[in-house]
């Protein structure tokens, strides 16, 4: 067999962006989900619009005052002062409780939006986890959301607020005249202008400055997951420079960032300034002519001087409602249009028979595994040895579904594991690995993820099973006790003997075992094998093993090189044949009896 | 930088990049006051020149407009640059004293501290303190225009100029009152979409174990808790949200409102010129802006700056978990004393890595078990010299690893094997040649052919120096030169190191 291996195609799962139409159409949808959503949304439009009208009449009642001065007017200056008051009153209270609920309703949107975005990683064909883990779901689902969320807090009050003000000012500035509107007409373009060179500068800058955030995060991380090397190694200045230039990176790239917004805020003003003069003249030239009062233009001048506030808040949330939308374009590119998850096979109970049948793969470039034949009957335990880079693990994720074998068949109780659906795979199928997650949250919520309905007895059994109770008794609020990421730090013996615990309370019909008492140093060895021996009792495994006393107790074993198994039997036969395994079995022994002398 | 433990901490850290954070608040002040005046220039445009339809006036007062937004687009830039430099330059150099204080090798006494913890304090709590310096900027424009009114109505009407003195602190305190109830209502929104953040993180992060323990409703169920609490905790932040805003921005325009009543009143009554109502009318729209701010931004922000602040006082004031090294003169008499070659030493013992650990780094090196790597190539992880490091990595046996020495190694060394990841650290351990090398179960990651490979290159590298290997493994035990156990190595570093040391 000399076929080539297939050509590395691009594994890492990668989803699309949605366009401007998929968006809205989810988001209606989703919105529509929303009880009384679009009554609820058109009352806050109109309770918004009413605040903002309510709040631009102020400038124009106390233009009215000066006309009641001069004479202009003959209304009464204590009817104006009440309407003045209301309208100052309402408007706030009309705007705030306008906000709240547009607030209210984008803010549902985006949970179910990003619980729909979390259903769909879980969802996820099993043999394209592994991609998913490379490739870009992981940050669709945690940096977008965030940026949304964020993105939606920072700017729904602004923009709500400010656009009205905006929209209501021009309204106003044109019932006191038309002849105003030659304000926004020559305005607006300058705006426009202005936004369209801040956002043709300032989203790529801000990009910039937090890509130098993370990587300050990451320095800094890294010297504090590290820092019994540091200190081991005495690298402190090493760290302190390389965390100092990543940190000035940031001084840098961020007031660069902002440099932009002083950019947009001297057109802002220039704006302003042109605004004011129109309207000056504009004003001149209608009192001139006796079109109005004197008091009416300084309505209209301290409207557009009021205009200032908005008008600022809005330019200045325009790139996080671009880098908003750029998160949600992501976020419904993947909830959109979510792979299917896999359909039940039709197989039966869990029995736990493995079987490779000429099995080959490759990751792109050479073959990584090839020709493998293998079956496991079930209750065996098979075990792989070799050297790194053989192919073990990749035999090991075959077998567990993570990889689909670009040539033969992998078959568990007769069926292709990769046909195998989210159900058919439970209790029939579990794998442990040298990489442990420890999930957030207490640790009865993490080992009931593998048993929903276990109780107290249950889970403290299958801790005591691999041999977990000497740091469980230490722990301060026993199964109560937070772990993971925000709570109590497993050393990676313990969260080894976690997964190993899922497992049994999990009881698969076959588990994968890759070099999972790998952390096992002198400290956790024994405790950490003998778990897995536990874990091995009265299923099928196969078992990737670094130590080859595990090994030597399997029911066979396994000798690959080079992707290719060399030999096969049990641990006498391999002996007896004297062939790669008695010359690794022999160099190991020969150090174990210097132990024992 | 002040002392961690001076009086005012926070507001001495908010004024560390004086001058330069003077010339912020001085050109934020100008700044103001520009958007100050310009309501007056207009207040005379209409009063001389739209009154009395005079084009000449009019000209003039278009012209004295544009020059006072010449030195408004200035003023604002020079303060806002300044405000923005002195904002990341107090970040930086409190992040670069935490740092520093992380890395110290005496470590941290007391409780265990968890990595997301340290780095929260050493980036959000350090920008937070950071942005203190807007506290130092803002409210001196802000009180400097509020005088400015306050001065201005006085020339008009002493009466408005009381009215604008009072109501502005009533202002304040309407907006300190009201945004109690937000400050920790953000908090909390902040900690429940962040949790909401790493949970989802959590869940594709442990995707692989999750679909093996077939526990996807559960998760899925899990995770619409955690966002449902994200989602009741910002639409709680947002209804106080709401309600500050509506209340600052009602007291602001009700002040207005009187104080436009009240001048209307006193032209009525010939105290007041049309043009001074409108200077009034038209400053009093000014002053709703910082008068409201002032308050909002001292509720908000002094707070929370205050609490960040302690954290990393925290930090910075910590005890420390151990003393200086252990002197010269009994460092050489332990080391003399200790076999040359590599010894296995059989059995565990916490208090022995203890007493290594207080040695002078530059003589022994006890590298940690736990493997940890650093963003950047294989080589530079092993040493800066890359043909030692090219040594070192064929002694620990690094062949395998695809580019060798140029291969980044990721985040935490995520772009390589655990094993591999093991062998790099121990190749780091190898290049630094020091007298004397404690390893800690250097190669359980390893397989048991490599393992052999590894042990004989580094007892044949390390010949003639002092290495001691803390291991079970047969592998390590097949080249020792000497087996001793863990009880019998301690009596002797005590021996030589004395009851001074710990």
């Amino acid at each position: 067999m000399t076929a080539p291996a297939p050509a590395g195609a691009d594994a890492a799962l990668r989803f699309p962006l949605a366009t401007f139409g998929q968006v809205r159409r989810e988001v209606a949808s989703q919105v529509r989900t929303v009880r009384h959503a679009t009554w609820w949304f058109v009352l806050a439009l109109v309770l918004l619009g009413a605040g903002a009208y309510a709040a631009v009449l102020v400038p124009r009642l106390m233009g009215q005052i000066v006309d009641v001065v001069s004479g202009a007017s003959t209304r009464s200056l204590w009817l104006i002062g009440a309407e003045l008051l209301g309208a100052a009153v309402t408007g706030a209270a009309l705007s705030a409780t306008g906000f709240y609920l547009v607030a209210r309703l984008s803010e549902r949107v985006i949970a179910t939006l990003r619980e729909d975005m979390v259903g769909t990683a879980l969802e996820l064909p099993t043999h394209r986890v592994e991609d998913a883990g490379t490739g870009d779901l992981v940050s669709r689902s945690t940096d977008d959301v965030a940026e949304l969320s964020a993105a939606v807090t920072e700017t729904v009050p602004t923009l709500s607020t400010s656009l009205f003000t905006i929209v209501a000012t021009v309204v106003a500035l044109f019932t006191l005249d038309w002849r105003f509107l030659v304000i926004p007409v020559v305005v607006g373009p300058v705006y426009y202008v202005a936004a369209r060179l801040y956002l043709g500068k300032a989203p790529a800058r801000y990009a910039a400055e937090r890509a130098a955030m993370a990587e300050r995060a990451r320095r800094v991380l890294e010297a504090i997951r590290g820092r019994a090397t540091v200190r081991a190694f005495a690298m402190e200045d090493r760290m302190h420079t390389r965390i100092a230039n990543a940190s000035w990176g940031v001084v840098r790239k961020g007031i660069r960032a902002r440099t932009t917004m002083l950019v947009l805020n001297s057109w802002m003003l220039g704006a302003e300034l042109l605004m004011l003069t129109i309207a000056l003249a504009v004003g001149y030239r209608l009192v001139a002519t006796g079109a109005l009062t004197v008091g009416a233009v300084t309505g209209a001048v301290l409207m557009i001087i009021r205009l200032r506030g908005p008008l600022n808040m809005f330019m200045r949330v325009l790139d996080v409602v671009q880098s908003g939308y750029a998160s949600l374009a992501r976020i419904v590119g993947v909830v959109a249009d979510p792979p299917a998850p896999v359909p039940d096979s039709g197989v039966g109970d869990p029995v736990g028979r493995v079987e490779l049948r000429d099995v080959s793969f490759s990751y792109g470039g050479g073959w990584a595994v090839r020709d493998v034949e293998l079956v496991i009957e079930p209750g065996r335990t098979v075990a792989l040895v070799g050297a790194s880079g053989a192919g073990k693990t990749t035999v090991a994720a075959l077998v567990a579904g993570l990889r689909v074998p670009d040539a033969g068949q992998v078959l568990v109780d007769g069926y292709p594991v990769s046909a195998l659906s989210d159900r058919d795979r439970i209790a029939r199928l579990a794998m442990v690995s040298q990489e442990v997650h420890v999930f957030s949250g207490t640790l009865r919520q993490d080992l009931t993820l593998a048993k929903p309905g276990a109780d107290d007895a249950e889970l403290l059994a299958a801790l005591d099973r691999v041999r977990a109770r000497a740091w469980f008794d230490r722990l301060p609020h026993g199964l109560d006790t937070v772990v993971g990421a925000r709570g109590a730090q497993l050393d990676p013996v313990a969260a080894q003997q976690l997964a190993l615990a899922r497992v049994l309370l999990l009881d698969p019909a076959v588990v994968i075992m890759d070099e999972a008492t790998a952390e096992a140093g002198s400290a956790g060895a024994g405790a950490l094998e003998d778990a897995a021996e536990e874990v091995t009792l009265g299923r099928t495994a196969l078992v990737v093993a670094h130590r080859l006393d595990q090994a030597s107790r399997a029911d066979a074993i396994l000798v690959m090189d080079a992707g290719r198994v060399v030999e096969r039997g049990t641990h006498a036969e391999l002996l007896a044949r004297g062939g790669t395994y008695h010359r690794l079995w022999s160099a190991w022994s020969a150090g174990r009896r210097e132990v024992t002398d | 930088m002040p002392a961690q433990d001076a009086k005012r901490w926070t507001l001495k850290v908010a004024l560390s990049q004086r001058p330069w954070s003077f010339v912020a608040s001085i050109g934020m002040a100008a700044a103001f006051l520009c958007n100050g005046l310009t309501p007056v220039v207009v207040g005379r445009a209409v009063d001389e020149a739209i009154a009395t339809s005079s084009a000449d006036r009019l000209g003039f007062w278009m012209l004295v407009l544009a020059g006072l937004f010449t030195v408004a687009v200035g003023v604002n830039w020079v303060a806002r640059f300044f405000l923005i430099r002195s904002q990341q330059l107090v970040s930086h150099d409190l992040r670069t004293m935490v740092t520093d204080r992380i890395a110290d090798p005496r470590g941290f006494a007391g409780s265990e501290r968890t990595a997301g913890g340290l780095l929260s304090i050493a980036s959000s709590d350090t920008t937070r303190v950071g942005e203190i310096v807007m506290m130092t900027v803002m409210p001196v424009a802000e009180a400097a225009s509020i005088t400015y009114g306050a001065i201005m109505m006085f020339t008009i009407s002493p009466w408005l100029s009381l009215a604008i003195l009072v109501g502005g602190p009533l202002l304040v305190v309407v907006a300190l009152r009201v945004a109690r109830p937000l400050q920790a209502r953000s908090i909390a929104r902040q900690q429940a979409i962040a949790q909401a953040a790493a949970t989802a993180a959590d869940v594709v992060q442990g995707l692989r174990i999750l679909k093996g323990l077939g526990a996807i409703v559960t998760v899925r169920g899990r995770y619409a808790e955690v966002s449902g609490v994200a989602y009741g905790r910002t639409v709680h932040a947002n209804a106080a949200e709401a309600r500050l805003n509506g209340a600052t921005e009602a007291a602001g325009a009700i002040l207005v409102s009187a104080l436009g009543i009240t001048s209307g009143a006193l032209a009525l009554g010939g105290h007041l010129s049309i043009g001074e109502l409108i200077t009034v009318v038209g400053l009093t729209q000014f002053l709703i802006t910082p008068m409201t701010m002032f308050g909002r931004n001292l509720a908000s922000r002094w707070a929370s700056a205050e609490a960040s602040g302690r954290r990393i006082r925290e930090v910075l004031g910590a005890g420390f978990e151990r003393a200086d090294e252990a002197d010269a003169a009994r460092t050489a008499s332990l080391v003399a004393a200790l076999p040359a070659g590599l010894t296995v030493v059989r059995g565990t013992d916490d208090a022995l890595i203890d007493l290594l650990e207080s040695l002078p780094r530059s003589t022994v090196v006890v590298a940690p078990h736990a493997a940890d790597l650093f963003d950047g190539s294989v080589a530079d992880n092993v040493y800066p010299d890359r043909a030692v490091a090219d040594q070192a990595l064929h002694v620990a046996c690094c062949e395998d690893i695809p580019e060798g020495g140029d291969k980044r190694v990721g985040e935490g060394g995520s772009m390589l094997s655990g094993g591999q990841r093991q062998r790099v650290a121990l190749a780091r351990a190898v290049a630094f040649a020091p007298r004397v090398l404690v390893l800690q179960d250097p190669t359980t990651a390893v397989d048991s052919v490599t393992e052999q490979n590894i042990a004989e290159r580094v007892s044949r590298h390390r010949a003639g120096m002092v290495t001691i290997v803390l291991s079970e493994a047969p592998a390590w035990n097949a080249v020792a030169a000497h087996h001793v156990p863990a009880t019998e190595l301690r009596a002797t570093a005590e021996r030589y190191l004395g009851e001074g040391v710990r």
